[in-house]
């Protein structure tokens, strides 16, 4: 099966004053088509860095993307907005998406003007359509952002990605803004979604209980690696990455353990090392060799990657 | 071992709206007791967090029949009073730990600002040990930095320091990890936990994070449009919720023990009901009397962990109506 989108050895840094911070560090991930990936990590982890070159908002320094078989670097340069119908953003702050002076139906409309898609009449019944697809009515459609609630607005942020049928959402914490029950509805938004219109989801949360949800695969990420990639039960069920590890212990997900296993505290970013692996210096299982081992993302079981010099050993 | 926090029939009513904000509100908070208030955005759990500090300003109206902390009169205290009772009895967290600074000024000055001149050199040594226990590196240097030296995680752990200065009895937490990691939360939450068994501290948590909440609170309110639905000890009340709203409201929250991909619980409707209980429009099982009639907050059988109240007329039968999922 061919990947919808597929990344290939992507690096990405920035040059900050504190020195170069290496956000992505040979990155491979695929998505299929209809697939939800949840991709989780803590914060300045690079989950937003892959979203927004993914989306095209970002360059990269090295690697490869294809989307559905295409370079990305190709389709930005010659079919740009043929590219940008298919894979659509949803972010973190409904009401920062929208234009706050303009109505919720011409917010509705734009992408389809911005496309050329349909006239007057079938962009206003399209955006009616949408409306009553995310569970909101046609009342709506004359309302200004500040009138709405922030689930609301978050459905209208969804119709409007939905808006050009595209085959992938970037969906970066979409849901963390919003309130418990609010969050409940539009991650049950989400699911319908994808289950009606087959759409594809990449799933960036620092939430592990939302993306366990809501996710068939999880990647993991740490200082621009990934760490882990399995399917959602597998990796609840036997993490193998030492950070995977600490992450679900650290989770409230595992209350039995309240032992900490990592002494994040005591840790600063500036400390995580260019060479080797970025997770050496707050690993319990680091040897010698992670200091040095050129890290690779290897398939160790089908559909089961791992970043880790040791991951044989601390399978067994 | 008396009460450090004593609220009786507090009531908050913010200038031209209909309803009061926080209606009849009675709780207390033992020393070395913490206690969390959970519920959705809107149900009145900060504004009575603010109301009880006295920080709500002239917006609104507050009246109580008690409100004494540390034995001091809450309520009718003076201006000067109230600032001198904040300083000595409580710390306060909030929520948003990039608003709440002043971002022209030092760090080390902010939180030494409110003590007396001589005491500012021996408040910083203080400040810098709380910094470093509470997990920021090099804290001598960081107390002369500006909020923008620092990162969201890293202020939100200096507003915890430095609401430690001067002992206080009580520290206000109004959301204090949603801005965090879940490690650093992880470890937070246990720092917090010392504080408590080593000073003798009281907390007083805001959150909507029923997991944090379960980790660290050992009383739980959980608040409605304004009102208590249900009070205990936070274990019982998450096992073997009562009211319908805090039945579907633990329903409404992935966990890793259910089944993934099936919709969540979510309310059918929104809005509060004008007359009889608030939840009636949104409950499962309302019946004719739950439209007309306000349910009292009365005694639910205890279970040995601590008396346990529920404002609902079909309290007895609600467990058996309504599955909570997870």
């Amino acid at each position: 099966m061919s990947a919808l989108l597929e990344i290939k050895n992507l690096n990405k840094s920035f040059s900050l004053k504190i020195g170069e911070v290496k956000a992505c560090r040979n990155v491979n991930l695929q998505i299929h088509a209809g697939e939800v990936v949840g991709l989780v990590g803590e914060s300045g982890s690079g989950k937003s860095t892959v979203a927004n070159i993914i989306l095209g908002l970002e360059s990269i320094d090295s690697g490869t993307i294809e989307f559905d078989g295409r370079d990305l670097n190709e389709l930005l340069i010659h079919d740009q907005r043929a590219f940008r119908r298919q894979v659509q953003p949803v972010f973190q702050q409904p009401l920062l998406a929208l234009n706050s002076r303009r109505t919720i139906g011409w917010s509705l409309q734009e992408p389809l003007i911005v496309h050329g898609i349909g006239d007057k009449h079938s962009r206003k019944e399209r955006a009616l359509e949408l409306l009553d697809q995310v569970g909101l009515s046609k009342e709506h459609f004359d309302r200004l952002p500040r009138q709405m609630s922030g689930g609301q607005l978050q459905r209208v942020n969804i119709a409007r990605a939905l808006a050009v049928n595209p085959k992938l959402l970037i969906c970066d914490e979409a849901v963390s803004a919003l309130d418990v029950s609010v969050q409940a509805q539009i991650i049950n938004l989400f699911l319908e979604v994808q289950q009606k219109l087959g759409v594809a989801l990449l799933f960036i949360s620092h939430d592990l209980e939302v993306v366990r949800h809501i996710s068939d695969r999880i990647a993991v990420m740490y200082a621009g690696t990934i760490c882990e990639v399995a399917a959602t039960d597998e990796i609840f069920a036997s993490p193998i990455h030492p950070y995977t590890r600490a992450l679900l212990a650290a989770s409230s997900l595992d209350q039995s353990n309240q032992s900490r296993a990592l002494d994040l505290t005591k840790f600063r970013k500036e400390e995580i090392p260019n060479h080797g692996c970025p997770f050496a210096p707050r690993c319990s299982f680091a040897r010698e060799l992670c200091n040095e081992a050129i890290l690779i993302q290897e398939t160790i079981a089908t559909g089961r990657e791992i970043s880790c010099a040791r991951a044989h050993e601390i399978r067994e | 071992m008396g009460a450090v926090l004593s609220v009786d029939s507090l009531r908050v009513h913010y200038h031209g709206t209909e309803r009061p904000a926080v209606s009849d509100i009675s709780f207390d908070i033992q020393e070395s007791e913490s206690l969390a208030i959970v519920g959705e955005s809107g149900s009145g759990k900060t504004t009575t967090a603010m109301a009880l500090l006295r920080l709500l300003g002239p917006v609104a109206d507050i009246s109580a029949k008690r409100l004494v902390l540390a034995g001091q009169d809450f309520l009718n205290a003076t201006p000067g009073e109230l600032r001198s009772f904040r300083r000595d009895l409580i710390g306060t967290v909030f929520q948003d730990p990039t608003a709440n600074w002043n971002h022209a000024r030092r760090i080390g000055d902010q939180v030494v600002q409110p003590f007396a001149r001589d005491e500012h050199e021996k408040r910083r040594v203080e400040f810098i040990d709380y910094m470093e226990r509470v997990g920021i590196d090099r804290a001598s240097v960081r107390i002369d930095q500006y909020p923008h030296n620092l990162s969201g995680g890293m202020l939100q752990r200096a507003m915890i320091a430095g609401a430690l200065l001067g002992s206080p009895r009580l520290l206000v937490a109004d959301e204090p990890t949603s801005a965090l990691d879940v490690t650093v939360q992880a470890d937070l939450i246990s720092l917090l936990k010392d504080l408590i068994r080593e000073h003798q501290l009281s907390l007083l948590l805001i959150s909507h994070n029923l997991a944090v909440v379960s980790q660290i609170a050992t009383r739980l309110i959980v608040m409605y449009s304004g009102s208590v639905v249900e009070a205990g000890p936070t274990k019982d009340i998450l096992e073997n919720p009562r009211h319908p709203y805090t039945i579907n409201l633990i329903s409404s929250i992935p966990s890793v023990k259910r089944a993934r991909k099936v919709p969540l619980y979510t309310t059918r409707s929104q809005g509060t009901s004008a007359t009889g209980c608030a939840y009636a429009s949104r409950c499962p099982i309302a019946i004719d009397t739950c439209k007309s009639l306000v349910p009292a907050l009365s005694p639910n059988p205890n279970s040995g962990l601590g008396p346990r109240m529920v404002a609902c007329h079909r309290h007895d039968e609600s467990s058996n109506l309504i599955q909570v999922q997870r």
